[in-house]
């Protein structure tokens, strides 16, 4: 009789064992140095920006590298030294005239410190050079609607809810430049006043695109061009096309800078894709042009 | 054992005269007007002879008047059917004889065939399962009699004896009423419990599957089904069936013998199986017989009521889903019909067009119109007693049909105005089959199954959106997946310890997708994508199985299933093999499994384009960059019957799956209009090879009485993926993981009342959940931007999954019609359970925001029943 309890109890420790067995662990927080480098060709060595991930209850304040963090650049095989500036997220090359960028040299970025070492490198692209942007807006504004996404998915089909009117100018935007015969990625983006941009009409406009060169549109010239909408939303449909500066800016990259660029729009679903080893954040070689227009009636 | 009571007498009289007639001419005339069938050896009667003469009202007299001279004794072992039975004192060398004893095992009332029933010789010691079309076979036996035992659930057990011959025997089983009061029930706990072979084998008639809770009210196959042990739903209340960790396309799903690629309404809502409209279903939970193939995970196998052989019936539902029919009729002596249908009202209620205007006299028509329905047709033809035809059709269709303003708010008044900005949506998918099966018993010892099939799945998307005056958005987008296929099947009865069943089938696949879409972002400014694709491919297979019973105690089922694949000619080998031990057929069945599976066929989804992935499944076959997938399982289960009207199962399995695609971004989610197209190529570009693994074990207990169930089910598994090209990617929780999943059903039946209640309770599904975060700077414009890190997949999980739902009918009679009324409570707890978490890095704290399931719901039915 007393066996027979013995293997009950046995028998009910094995079930509660299983049935209250630990599936649902609790991820820990594991510090990550976290690396913003942007070295643009034609440029001279940038500052390269580092912080630590934080605990996600932590407040919302950048949290620096820890100290005695070494940052080491190194440029065509030649190292560039780097020292913390006077604010700790930044790192700075130490020479006075840092050295200008050019195509085609390669990279190395790494990092030291308690939390790890972070390394990643590339090779920078070729000079990208505007030639020309036409605008292009309606004599008077028209009617949209505001919304910023469209919630659409097997589960539900919750199109638009509670979505409001408004009125805007759609400014179209065509930019061309040189076919160098780079074979890279654009990103192309149409970068109004701040005040004046708002997500809830971009999602149906066209204000920046990253696309790969290759698939550009071609001009009669044999240039480039790409072109892209951005809205300037007035109170009224009667109201006249505000006077603002618009920055057209196109960045040349490769395939990672794509991926990191199209996957940093959406920080609740997913955060970048990085191209670091051992950390986070994006170290990549690219090449900048912009313009500045001012736009009116 | 059955006795031929007085009380089945015949009320018509009864008039027989034979002088000196041979016995065999006078049996056909006595069955010719008595619809008596009488089994018995032509070659025991071949040279008797009687003068008999007989005027009354009794069938059992009028046969004994017959035999009166000779040394037999009549046993009725049906309604309708009596056997001869040699007395044991007669002639020693015929009883020598081999013999083949074979039948047909049919519902008494419809006279369905019963695939799946248990026949058991309990003086043999051996057993058989019936066939699709209710046939079994014992060879080598001799003429003496044989105590027959057939079972099924939700049938009365018939105990007979009978006697081996050239003619194959129709044995009926009485269907269990509630209302009919003197029927033994016949519990699954006394089915000999070592007949059936295949584990994980889930093999339950429409009758008995309506005893388990549906769907708001309505009766729903697949809903059903997952009470079973190691069957879920991949959502809350929609979502495919998940099959011991499987993806929900890993499962085969049949109409008699046809396949259906997408078997949801109403957004997997609830499924095309409705209860009442089928006859039978076999679920085969991972390793199934080497006659089914194409999927890695399980194989459901549905058969179409074949319409009542008796009497004209109908039946009549209304749910707060929809309303359904369902007629059956003989159409002759020997063929029969069934027709049932089901749409959803909602659109009715609602109405579908709305013409409005607003104070300027603008007129436009908004459009708020959902339904679906399904159809469903059979028609069987029965040329002899040895053949049957039958042609099943089945159509299903979900229809959106949507103009609405855009800037609607939640209150439907708002809704209904002319407005310039709108958007519209029409959308239509649906399945289509025709499927003609002929069975034929060639001899005693060879019964032969073809069937001819056309299966289509049909899903179309326009979408027409305007969101500003200068701006337009449209699309047509079109999938078609066609199925043109044949399958013979034979199964050849060679001794009393081989079952073998061999076959072939060859299956066309054209995959048809076209896209035709415009963004206009200004009227100069329209991006096209206009797209088309057009794939064939041709699919065969060669399959051999054998049920060998090599001693009273052991069964082994070893096969092999042969196939190629055109589009990528792959030609890939799927050994089977499943072995049973009873330790005593009541007490103790172990049974263990080894399989391999092999899926040509795999479903994705768009993961970057809004405009064309609303409904639409992608099928997309094995090509050079995505091979077949290939699964391996091993399990072993034990069943016990020892503890009265209670089954006991315990199954252990062990899976796992390459060549799965998973996606290649997990984190990748809709964010654009266009997208990159539909072409197979890119679309397979956003998945990479994956494998899959899981293991579990799955306990169920199902107890039964004659108003009683009981059904209780635990499953502790775990299910895990990684991506093949991840260099050491470690395997991560699968989308479904599901640890623990607990599911208790009990249900009262009784003559008045049905009562029911069920319990869900599950792990939550897993989630990713940040670990850390951090802040970016745009390179441009410096803004900073936080975002949270997931540096693993799903490594968290959502809080544990409760629902309750109660369910109360009262069955009553009212105009000459059975009347089943009933409400049923969907999620009586009202518990709001988590079906999804987001984090918002920009908020302090770490606090996820709750996407929550349904609140509680009351649902009424309604069923008449003519």
């Amino acid at each position: 009789m007393r066996q027979r309890r013995h293997y009950i109890v046995l028998i009910l420790a094995i079930s509660i064992a299983g049935l209250m067995g630990c599936d649902s662990t609790v991820p820990e927080h594991e510090p990550s140095l976290v690396v913003e480098a942007w070295l643009g060709t034609g440029s001279s060595l940038p500052p390269i920006r580092v912080s630590t991930s934080q605990s996600v209850s932590a407040e919302l304040n950048a949290l620096p590298a820890p100290e005695g963090t070494e940052l080491q650049v190194t440029i065509s095989d030649v190292l560039m030294p780097y020292e913390r500036g006077p604010n700790p997220l930044w790192f700075h090359p130490v020479a006075a005239s840092p050295p200008v960028l050019s195509g085609g040299e390669s990279f190395n970025v790494m990092l030291e410190s308690s939390v790890g070492t972070v390394t990643a490198s590339g090779l920078l692209p070729p000079e990208i050079s505007l030639l020309e942007a036409l605008i292009t807006a309606p004599a008077s504004p028209i009617s949209v609607v505001l919304v910023d996404s469209l919630n659409v998915g097997l589960d539900s089909l919750n199109l638009a809810i509670n979505a409001t009117t408004g009125f805007i100018y759609p400014v179209q935007v065509a930019v061309t430049w040189d076919d160098d015969g780079h074979d890279g990625w654009i990103e192309a983006r149409l970068q109004p006043d701040a005040t004046f941009s708002s997500s809830l009409i971009d999602f149906f406009l066209l204000p920046s695109e990253v696309f790969p060169e290759s698939g550009a549109k071609r001009t009669e010239d044999g240039l480039l061009r790409w072109e892209g909408v951005y809205a300037v939303p007035v109170p009224e449909n009667t109201s006249p096309l505000p006077e603002h500066e618009l920055r057209v800016i196109m960045t040349r990259g490769d395939n990672r800078f794509a991926r990191y660029m199209t996957s940093r729009d959406a920080p609740d679903r997913r955060d970048p894709v990085s191209n670091v080893n051992g950390g986070l954040g994006f170290v990549g070689g690219v090449a900048i042009d912009s313009l500045r227009i001012t736009v009116s009636n | 054992m059955v006795l031929w009571g007085p009380s089945t007498g015949s009320a018509q009289t009864i008039r027989l005269e034979f002088a000196d007639t041979p016995v065999s001419d006078a049996l056909e005339i006595y069955a010719e007007r008595t619809g008596v069938d009488v089994v018995y050896s032509p070659l025991l009667v071949e040279s008797l002879r009687t003068s008999c003469r007989y005027r009354g009202t009794s069938e059992r007299d009028a046969l004994i008047c017959i035999m009166s001279s000779h040394p037999f004794r009549v046993e009725a072992i049906s309604r309708n059917q009596a056997v001869l039975i040699p007395l044991e004192s007669d002639s020693a060398e015929i009883s020598d004889v081999v013999r083949v004893l074979s039948g047909f095992v049919t519902d008494a009332e419809s006279g369905e065939s019963l695939n799946g029933a248990h026949v058991v010789l309990p003086g043999v010691g051996t057993g058989s399962v019936t066939n699709e079309a209710g046939f079994f076979a014992f060879p080598g036996m001799n003429q003496k009699p044989v105590s027959v035992v057939i079972t099924y659930l939700g049938y009365a057990r018939l105990d007979t004896t009978v006697v081996a011959s050239y003619r194959s025997g129709s044995f009926e089983l009485i269907p269990i009423s509630y209302q009919v009061s003197g029927i033994v029930v016949e519990e699954d706990a006394q089915r000999r419990a070592d007949v059936a072979i295949t584990p994980g084998l889930v093999s339950v008639s429409g009758r008995e599957l309506q005893r388990f809770p549906g769907t708001l009210g309505n009766t729903d196959v697949l809903e059903s089904l997952k009470w079973m042990p190691g069957i879920q739903r991949a959502g809350e209340a929609t979502g495919g069936l998940l099959v011991r960790g499987s993806g929900p396309d890993q499962n085969l799903y049949l109409i008699d013998g046809a396949p259906v690629y997408h078997p949801w309404h109403a957004f997997s809502l609830i499924s095309t199986f409705q209860t009442d409209t089928f006859k039978d279903f076999s679920l085969y939970r991972g390793a199934f017989p080497a006659e089914f193939g194409g999927r890695l995970s399980a194989v459901l196998d549905a058969e179409l009521r074949d319409g009542s052989r008796s009497q004209p019936s109908a039946k009549l539902g209304i749910s707060g889903l929809n309303a359904s029919f369902i007629m059956e009729t003989p159409i002759s002596k020997r063929s029969s019909f069934m027709l049932s249908g089901r749409r959803s009202y909602i659109d009715r209620l609602v109405g579908r067009n709305h013409p409005v205007e607003d104070e300027a006299g603008r007129r436009d028509t908004l459009r708020t119109g959902y339904h679906f329905y399904d159809w469903s047709a059979k028609y069987s033809f029965r040329p002899d007693s040895r053949s049957t035809v039958s042609v099943s059709w089945y159509a299903g269709r979900d229809a959106l049909d949507l103009r609405l303003p855009f800037d609607l708010s939640l209150d439907f008044s708002s809704w209904l105005r002319p407005a310039d900005l709108f958007f519209e949506v029409d959308q239509e998918w649906g399945n289509r089959i025709l499927s003609t099966r002929y069975q034929r018993l060639l001899s005693t010892r060879l019964f032969l199954t073809a069937t001819l099939f056309h299966s289509r799945y049909r899903a179309r998307e326009n979408t027409l959106i305007r969101p500003s005056q200068s701006s337009r958005v449209s699309s047509a987008y079109r999938v078609d997946l066609e199925d043109t296929g044949a399958r013979v099947v034979f199964d050849w009865y060679p001794s009393l310890s081989h079952q073998v069943r061999f076959g072939a089938e060859a299956v066309q696949h054209r995959f048809d997708s076209s896209l035709d879409a415009r963004v206009a972002y200004t009227p100069s400014l329209v991006e096209p994508l206009d797209e088309s694709s057009r794939t064939l491919a041709s699919e065969a297979a060669f399959f051999i199985q054998d049920i060998w019973t090599p001693g009273p105690a052991i069964r082994v089922l070893p096969g092999i299933r042969a196939s190629w694949f055109g589009s990528g000619s792959f030609a890939r080998l799927e050994p089977r093999l499943s072995v049973q031990l009873a330790i005593d057929p009541t007490w103790l069945i172990v049974r263990a499994a080894a399989s391999s599976h092999v899926q040509y066929l795999q479903r994705i989804r768009d993961r970057n384009a809004y405009l064309y992935d609303l409904v639409s499944s992608r099928w997309v076959p094995a090509q050079a960059d995505a091979p077949p997938a290939r699964s391996r399982q091993l399990s072993v289960g034990l069943e016990s019957h020892r503890i009265p009207r209670t089954v006991i199962r315990i199954d252990g399995f062990v899976r796992d799956g390459r060549g799965t695609l998973l996606p290649e971004d997990e984190f990748q989610s809709k964010d654009g209009l266009l997208g990159p197209g539909i072409e197979v190529a890119t679309l397979l570009g956003q998945y990479d090879r994956g494998e899959e693994r899981s293991r579990g074990i799955e306990t169920g207990w199902t107890t039964r009485t004659e108003h009683w169930m009981l059904s209780a089910s635990y499953t502790r598994m775990r299910s895990e993926n990684r991506i093949v090209e991840a260099q050491k990617a470690a395997f991560r929780p699968a989308r479904f993981d599901t640890p623990h999943a607990l599911g208790i059903v009990v249900s009262r039946e009784a003559s008045r009342w049905n009562l029911g209640g069920s319990m869900d309770w599950r792990s939550g599904y897993p989630v990713s959940v940040p670990t850390s975060r951090y802040q970016l700077e745009d390179p441009v414009t410096g803004e900073t931007t936080w975002f949270y890190h997931r540096p693993d997949i799903n490594n968290g999980r959502l809080p544990f999954y409760l629902r309750v739902d109660l369910r109360a009918a009262y069955r009553f009679d009212f105009a000459e019609a059975s009347w089943l009324t009933g409400i049923s409570i969907y999620n009586v707890l009202n518990r709001r359970n988590v079906v999804n978490q987001t984090w918002d890095p920009a908020r302090p704290g770490s606090t996820p925001q709750n996407r929550l399931g349904l609140p509680i719901l009351p649902m009424i039915d309604l069923v008449i029943d003519l």
